[in-house]
């Protein structure tokens, strides 16, 4: 296969990474500054010292706190992983079976139910606030995991169904076709012929959808009391005290907080080339 | 492909184990208070058998301040206390539903005290739990501001205003006196203003808290909002006057830097302790602030009352303490809000945060006395006047706020924006 | 040839998503809705309709609503498409690292990224200014005035979300069959035209995927504006979504609030109903326009 250089696109992606980069990295570098060196007339870009108090500050480790606040990132920050993580296979778990229907069978009222669905998707969640939290306070939800897992599910399978739909779209009936002929029942089809192919698309369904929850706000004010279950975004905001920001810190626990799906990441590249390089038809 | 099938098992194991985990296990890795996963955190039961109650706390200085009250609170009195904890820009939403929908376990809820109005109807009527004692120690001011409709609906916690804090070193260098009145501030920010530094700062960010500064030119001007019969007054010449003066600073005199729409307290401190503005019109706590260890202007500050106009006035800030009407521990909400504002918890807020007693046996306290803020604070809250007062007052400071921001970005004239207030706020009392 | 066994097969699919979405989203939607039409005197009608659209600030809100809209949803596709067309141009491993990197964005939470940039912003002690000046541009006051006020606010939306879309279209792109590209290789065919008819016409999907997200979210657009400016100067960056928050929570007006959600929903409903259409359309030309890998001869 020929290798052409485009150095057009070179300079189109260094571009790009580096709008995306440097507000980033500023966010690194203050993480790294005594938090009384995070805000100076001029400008320092880099720490003098660099200094890890804020990471220990956040993380709680020795219990000791410079910023007069002490906020559990730590424990919100495991809130979060469990949470997103639960919900985005979740979503896929239910959402999965849902795009390829909606995607491949026409039935009675799929049309409608599918742009039925579509159409949650479109208020602002604020709308949904009390009766949200009058519901969860019946089931006895509120302040949990549990209900927070379910709450990001349903408000991401909207979305979640989208975009699997549209990757299942794409498939051509043969494939089903053919693998139904080989005997194959529906579940056993699915996992072992639609999956492979869809990798790419439901890998990046699953980072997208992993996102919402992972980044979400006001969800969990409405349906957090405790640090049982607050989440990161939450934790990050208290060190906003109206009168000062602490920025040394809250910067500290947004690096934190987009390490580790910032890891998960890089490691699914390897699956989503794998699944480039197989597929269940040849060309 | 098998690794990738091998891959989403793992992961999916993993989680369903840590989600196990963290369902049973619950709060057991610390101290935490009683797991609400059962039973929702229900007011009144507790692990210790004694009453519990719910607190709704701001994640703030004051808030943290509070919570490490607690542990006094609890072993004094046996009632266990579950806090939540929420970051300010989140209260409102987070107290708002609780309060408006019904099947909150909220006993007592802590937040801005100008936000009593828009809650009243679901606050608990405090004036049969109070001591005289304590209606005697607390000050006037604190009790009317933490009332309405005649009723008293919480304890101020925290109350603030603004003061003037300058540069002492640079006055003195200057020769000149710390500005009295209107023109006085003019003169003397014109004289400190430099090639490096600002006279002074304007902040009028669209937000709650820049409104407070133009309360203050607004009682100094003589104006109000509403006059005694609750006509909007807002845009006579006394209101227009005022405003127009905050857009002089900016753009007449130059002594104040051009991005104040953008600004609120917290860039008006960061300017002041970076050294870029002499004359800091702002609220007590710039005072612990800017004496820290790690200040460039330690020792550098002086704190005055804010210049006049026509008469001295200035609006009141804080945080109030309400225990929620529908309370199934009312008593023991009360016993909170006491503990937390009586005097050794009022020495101990001053001294470690900066907040001005309400008390007079805690102004009178040595520790208190020592520190040079809270005279001239008593000094300006004794001509404060309280938000509360005004009905609907959250949709009167977003009217406010709007016509501010406008005339601070020249988008509108200081006349025609008060007048579209004037006339918005007008059919908000009506409707 | 679709079977009753096939089709109870689908609707067994589709269970579980419509049973939680209906309890968790739908229930809730509904109860907001309804109370929106009830009145003080605890009858029925269109009050809180009525006073809605009869206020200036409902209408100077929509527009600004339109202008966020357009121009982020706009800059983010084509921003997001180009740098994905790069990204195909380069070679693999440099294109996973690159793409690993500007992840980076959606992993920062709206509210957070928005006081970062408004602390990039400050005139005073702000990175972006210090870099401009370093190059030797003098900087507008970002938030000061509406139109520069607009530009900042979508910045940030921008740079939380384009690569949603870059990640969309670089897997489209991805999965793209090399038959047909081969087959017009040797028809002599050139870059431009191949990118014509064989890439556009296979990315009309991801297209629209995308641009009905977009904009749904786009159309909702808060926290930025929230933390930016409050709205301000004035009225001038004043959202819907914004709007309807302060309406419902600063105010305590909640059945006002609902009131204007609904409203909302009316122009996102009408802009997907044209989306849909399009994908829906698109069905039967897909059916036909099989791609060449999986063609039998």
């Amino acid at each position: 296969m020929k290798k052409r250089q485009y150095p057009l696109a070179w300079v189109i992606v260094l571009l790009y990474l580096a709008f995306t980069l440097v507000p980033y990295l500023w966010l690194v570098s203050t993480s790294l500054k005594p938090e009384s060196q995070a805000v100076k007339i001029p400008l320092e870009v880099l720490p003098s010292p660099a200094t890890t108090e804020n990471y220990e500050d956040v993380l709680n480790v020795g219990g000791h706190t410079t910023a007069m606040i002490s906020t559990r990132v730590d424990k919100a920050l495991a809130n979060t992983l469990i949470v997103s993580f639960s919900a985005t296979f979740l979503a896929l778990l239910v959402g999965m079976p849902a795009a390829y229907s909606f995607a491949k069978y026409r039935f009675r009222g799929s049309r409608p139910v599918f742009i039925a669905i579509i159409i949650a998707r479109m208020f602002p969640v604020i709308t949904l606030a009390i009766p949200l939290y009058q519901l969860f306070r019946g089931f006895h939800l509120h302040d949990t995991k549990i209900g927070l897992i379910l709450a990001y599910t349903a408000l991401t399978l909207p979305f979640t169904i989208w975009m699997l739909y549209s990757f299942f779209r794409d498939l051509p009936d043969e494939v089903e076709e053919a693998a139904r002929i080989d005997g194959c029942g529906f579940f056993r089809m699915f996992l072992r012929v639609i999956l492979p192919i869809s990798a790419p698309g439901i890998t990046a369904t699953f980072i997208l959808t992993l996102i919402y929850p992972w980044n979400d706000l006001l969800l969990n004010t409405i349906l957090s009391s405790s640090i049982q279950s607050q989440t990161i975004s939450s934790a990050l905001l208290q060190f906003n005290t109206t009168y000062q920001i602490f920025w040394s810190h809250l910067a500290a626990g947004a690096v934190l907080a987009s390490l580790p799906a910032l890891i998960l990441t890089l490691l699914l590249q390897k699956v989503i080339v794998q699944g480039l390089t197989l597929g269940a038809v040849k060309g | 492909m098998k690794k990738f099938r091998k891959w989403i098992c793992v992961l999916l194991s993993a989680l369903m184990v840590l989600g196990l985990a963290s369902c049973s296990g619950g709060g057991t890795s610390e101290a935490a208070p009683p797991e609400g996963a059962a039973s929702g955190a229900a007011s009144g039961e507790a692990t210790t058998g004694g009453p519990s109650i719910n607190v709704i706390l701001p994640g703030n200085i004051e808030g943290q301040l509070i919570k490490d009250s607690i542990p006094d609170f609890e072993s004094e009195t046996g009632i266990t206390v579950n806090v939540t904890e929420v970051p300010v820009d989140t209260l409102n939403t987070k107290i708002t539903v609780e309060l408006e929908s019904g099947g909150s376990t909220a006993d007592v809820v802590a937040y801005p005290y100008e936000w009593i109005p828009k809650f009243a109807d679901s606050l608990l009527a405090l004036d049969g739990y109070i001591s005289e004692e304590d209606k005697n120690d607390i000050a006037q001011y604190a009790w009317d501001s933490a009332s309405y409709n005649g009723s008293i609906l919480g304890q101020m916690y925290v109350v603030t205003g603004m003061i003037m804090f300058y540069r002492s070193d640079l006055l003195e260098d200057a020769g000149l006196e710390v500005p009295t009145t209107w023109d006085e501030y003019v003169s003397v920010s014109q004289a400190l203003t430099t090639d490096d530094m600002y006279g002074t700062v304007v902040t009028a960010k669209l937000a709650e808290e820049p409104v407070g500064m133009y309360l203050n030119y607004l009682y100094q001007n003589g104006g109000d909002i509403l006059d005694e019969e609750g006509n909007v007054i807002l845009n006579n010449e006394a209101g227009v006057e005022a405003m127009q003066f905050m857009v002089d600073l900016v753009y007449e005199y130059q002594v104040a830097p051009e991005a104040a729409s953008t600004f609120t307290t917290t860039e008006s401190l960061n300017l002041f302790t970076e050294e870029q503005v002499a004359l800091c019109p702002n609220w007590s706590y710039v005072w612990s602030v800017s004496q820290a260890d790690d200040s460039p202007i330690k020792d550098k500050v002086g704190m005055a009352l804010l210049p006049e106009n026509k008469e001295a006035g200035i609006s009141l800030g804080g945080w109030v303490m309400s225990a929620v009407g529908a309370s199934q521990n009312p008593d023991a909400a009360y016993q909170f809000i006491q503990f937390m504002n009586d005097t050794e918890r009022q020495v101990r807020m001053a001294v470690e945060g900066g907040n001005t007693p309400t008390r007079t046996s805690a102004l009178e306290a040595a520790e208190v006395k020592e520190i040079p803020l809270f005279d001239v604070m008593s000094e300006a809250l004794a001509t404060s006047v309280p938000r509360s007062k005004y009905p609907k007052y959250d949709e009167i400071s977003n009217e406010i706020a709007i016509a501010l921001s406008g005339s601070l970005a020249q988008t509108g004239e200081p006349q025609e924006l008060l007048d579209t207030a004037a006339a918005n706020i007008e059919a908000i009392l009506a409707s | 040839m679709r079977s009753k066994h096939t089709s109870r097969v689908a609707v067994l699919l589709i269970l579980p998503a419509v049973v939680l979405i209906l309890l968790i989203i739908a229930y809730p939607l509904v109860y907001s809705l309804f109370s929106s039409f009830q009145l003080a005197d605890g009858g029925w009608g269109l009050d809180h309709y009525q006073t809605v659209l009869g206020s200036k600030e409902f209408w100077s809100a929509f527009k600004n609503t339109l202008l966020f809209t357009a121009g982020i949803v706009s800059a983010e596709i084509v921003l997001g498409f180009i740098v994905a067309l790069g990204l195909q141009k380069l070679p693999t491993h440099v294109r996973n690292v690159c793409r690993g990197l500007m992840i980076i964005p959606l992993l920062i939470s709206p509210v957070i990224a928005s006081y970062e940039w408004m602390w990039m912003l400050n005139d005073q002690y702000g990175l972006v200014n210090q870099i401009l000046g370093a190059i030797g541009i003098t900087p507008p006051l970002w938030l000061v005035k509406p139109g520069w006020a607009f530009f900042s606010i979508s910045l940030v939306d921008i740079w939380v979300s384009t690569p949603f879309v870059i990640l969309v279209f670089q897997s489209a792109l991805a999965s793209l069959p090399k038959e047909p590209y081969e087959q017009a290789e040797l028809d002599g065919a050139s870059a431009l035209k191949k990118f014509l008819y064989l890439t556009l016409p296979y990315l009309r999907g991801p297209l629209i995927v995308v641009l009905i997200i977009r904009t749904m979210d786009v159309f909702r657009i808060y926290d930025a504006i929230a933390v930016l400016t409050g709205g301000g100067p004035g009225t001038a960056t004043t959202s819907l979504s914004l709007l309807a928050f302060r309406t419902g929570i600063d105010f305590g007006r909640m059945q006002q609030s609902s009131a204007m959600s609904l409203l909302m929903m009316i122009p996102i409903l009408i802009v997907t109903a044209f989306y849909i259409r399009m994908i829906f359309s698109g069905e039967g030309e897909e059916t036909r326009k099989k791609p060449a890998r999986f063609r039998r001869k």
